[in-house]
């Protein structure tokens, strides 16, 4: 009878909500996972200079297309390059791309996706309408306009696959919102005076909480890979540059018999984009309080 | 004594895309001070729009509503912010009338830190007095409302609309989700809280056991417009409308050797959308005369304020 032992705990102790969050996170073994691998990748970025043992662009014509050696954990490259200090200075701009171009579109979906599912109306309409248009195209077509234009490199790219990823989002938030925004509890908010902002904040977005993570952790993904198909088409990052994404495709015409010039980012992209969704996962049933057992 | 809330020709309608739907056609009534009125009529028949409309959380159509003799029909933002301390609900779902994300006296203390009348210690004091009142254990305090049974989180609900000391409450259905040994708590915690408080409600359900045992009068709605509406006690012992009287004989009672009467209401409920002229039971009514599908029946007090909507008794 393990189980009455949790159900006797007084309920009188006050813990603050961030730790009854981590309680809950802790639970999951698979999300502690990805996070420890997480953490694990920011620092090796953090120590970078010590990790690597070779400098990112050290080239070497007599060690061209060497397999994954001891010397070379994972070999090296079409320009004698070695892959893993190549892996570790690249892992950053993964990183940085992944989060950041998921944070902003968060930011403007999120904001967007709340005020229209909440208030509705003419401008909730004319604002579908636009996000129509935009989920029309493909995200990659989106940003690369945007690069485009903006001029290439690493902010701008990042800023692009954000935009493009905000109309996805202001569609699933606001289809939360809407739901969520139909209760009871929402009339009992106005009754009781509280203010728009106080219901949205309060009320409305922590009950539409799971799809928004859901949708944000997928889209870490997808930033990844959009983020490195930029890259290969000469509008994110140039070339020398370690980025997963580009050394991906750098490494394409050498495919059948250098393999892991293109499957050491490949897997690692992977493992990054898998990490991230097994945290949202876990933080999505974390901030649901029904989870606690 | 004086009247509390008072409605005169209270109207709601809807526009949906089939016409105008008449949710609420011209309800009056009135409350004293302290007491309770039962709103009962079955499903669809805009009791729970009449509620909603009466503390202003809909905007009304037509008509008039009067708060402690104030006209508050037409009034400003402010001074409904205002009213709205002083006007609660209660709601239905016990199960959808809470945040699940905030743990029970973070529900309870909301009013409080939006009125932003109290400080830290004294929020958590009042909370504490709030959920004794209404029954529900200390221990309570920190958890979610998805560990509590219907009753408790019901009691939740209470506390949080006690918070403020309103005068008025709108119960609207609230013992219908619950089991029947719990229904019964929480009417003896609402009768209670009149006793103690002086707090005047409406309450509105379609159990009449329910309305009997809690209210001073009963108002029988059907189709959005009063049919009947007096003392709890002439309601039962004299009811007039053919609508009310068909209602009692569905009633059952607690007796092997009652011969059973019951008067059967043919057909279903109208739409409320567009009704045509006339009485709005007639077309179910056992006694309809063709003067009851060309005429709306106008409210009749039939003396000792008995007032019934009928053309039997014009």
């Amino acid at each position: 009878m393990t189980f009455q032992k949790n159900k006797a705990a007084p309920a009188q102790k006050k813990e603050s909500q961030l730790y009854e969050i981590w309680k809950r996170f802790r639970r999951s073994k698979l999300a502690v996972g990805g996070l420890v691998f997480i953490i694990l990748l920011v620092l090796v970025v953090a120590f970078q200079g010590v990790i690597a043992p070779e400098g990112v662009n050290d080239q070497n014509y007599d060690n061209m297309f060497l397999s994954p050696s001891l010397r070379h954990l994972f070999g090296t490259d079409q320009y004698g390059r070695d892959i893993f200090s190549r892996m570790v200075f690249g892992t950053k701009y993964t990183l940085t791309m992944g989060v950041v171009a998921s944070t902003i579109s968060a930011v403007i979906g999120v904001f967007l996706g709340a005020i229209t599912g909440y208030y509705g109306g003419r401008m909730d309409n004319l604002l579908m309408r636009v996000v129509d248009i935009f989920m029309t195209l493909p995200n990659i077509l989106l940003a690369l306009v945007m690069t485009a234009s903006f001029g290439p490199g690493f902010v701008n790219t990042m800023i692009a696959v954000g935009i493009a990823g905000a109309p996805a989002m202001t569609r699933v938030t606001r289809a939360a919102v809407m739901d969520v925004g139909s209760r009871e509890f929402i009339e009992a908010a106005v009754s009781n005076n509280a203010s728009d902002l106080r219901i949205i904040l309060r009320y409305v977005l922590p009950n539409a909480i799971a799809p928004i993570i859901v949708q944000y952790t997928m889209y870490v993904a997808t930033a990844i890979l959009t983020g490195s198909s930029l890259s290969f088409l000469g509008l994110g990052l140039q070339p020398p540059a370690p980025e997963w994404g580009a050394m991906l495709s750098a490494g394409k015409p050498y495919m059948r018999d250098s393999w892991w010039i293109t499957t050491i980012p490949g897997i690692f992209i992977m493992l990054v984009v898998l990490a991230i969704n097994l945290i949202g996962d876990g933080l999505r049933d974390a901030l649901d309080p029904k989870q606690k057992r | 004594m004086s009247k509390k809330i008072e409605t005169k020709n209270l109207k709601k309608y809807f526009q949906t895309p089939l016409g105008t739907l008449h949710a609420v056609d011209g309800v009056s009534f009135s409350v004293e001070e302290g007491q309770t009125i039962g709103v009962v009529g079955e499903s669809g028949c805009g009791k729970s729009t009449l509620g909603r409309v009466v503390i202003k959380l809909l905007d009304h159509t037509d008509g008039e509503i009067f708060f402690d003799g104030e006209n508050i029909t037409h009034v400003s933002k402010a001074r409904l912010r205002e009213l709205r301390w002083k006007m609660q609900m209660i709601f239905q779902d016990p199960y959808a009338s809470v945040n699940p994300r905030m743990t029970v006296s973070q529900i309870i203390a909301e009013p409080l830190k939006i009125a932003g009348r109290l400080d830290k210690a004294a929020l958590d004091g009042r909370v504490a007095e709030l959920m004794e009142t209404v029954g529900l254990d200390a221990r309570y305090s920190m958890t979610y409302p998805h560990e509590l049974d219907g009753g408790r989180r019901q009691r939740i609900s209470i506390a949080r609309a006690l918070a403020l000391n309103p005068s008025f409450i709108v119960c609207d259905e609230p013992v219908s989700a619950l089991d029947v040994s719990i229904q019964a708590q929480i009417l003896n915690l609402i009768k209670d809280l009149q006793d103690r408080f002086g707090t005047t409600f409406i309450f509105i359900s379609h159990n009449l056991a329910v309305v009997k045992y809690i209210s001073h009068s009963i108002m029988v709605m059907y189709l959005g417009v009063s049919v009947e509406q007096c003392s709890t006690e002439e309601l039962f012992k004299n009811p007039l409308h053919p609508y009310t009287r068909a209602l009692l004989s569905a009633v059952p009672v607690a007796d092997i050797h009652y011969e059973k009467k019951e008067i059967p209401i043919k057909g279903e409920l109208a739409s409320p959308i567009n009704p045509p002229e006339g009485c709005r039971f007639a077309p179910r009514c056992s006694h309809a005369s063709p003067k009851c599908f060309q005429q709306t029946p106008q409210s009749k007090d039939m003396g000792g304020g008995h007032f019934v909507a009928c053309h039997l008794y014009t």
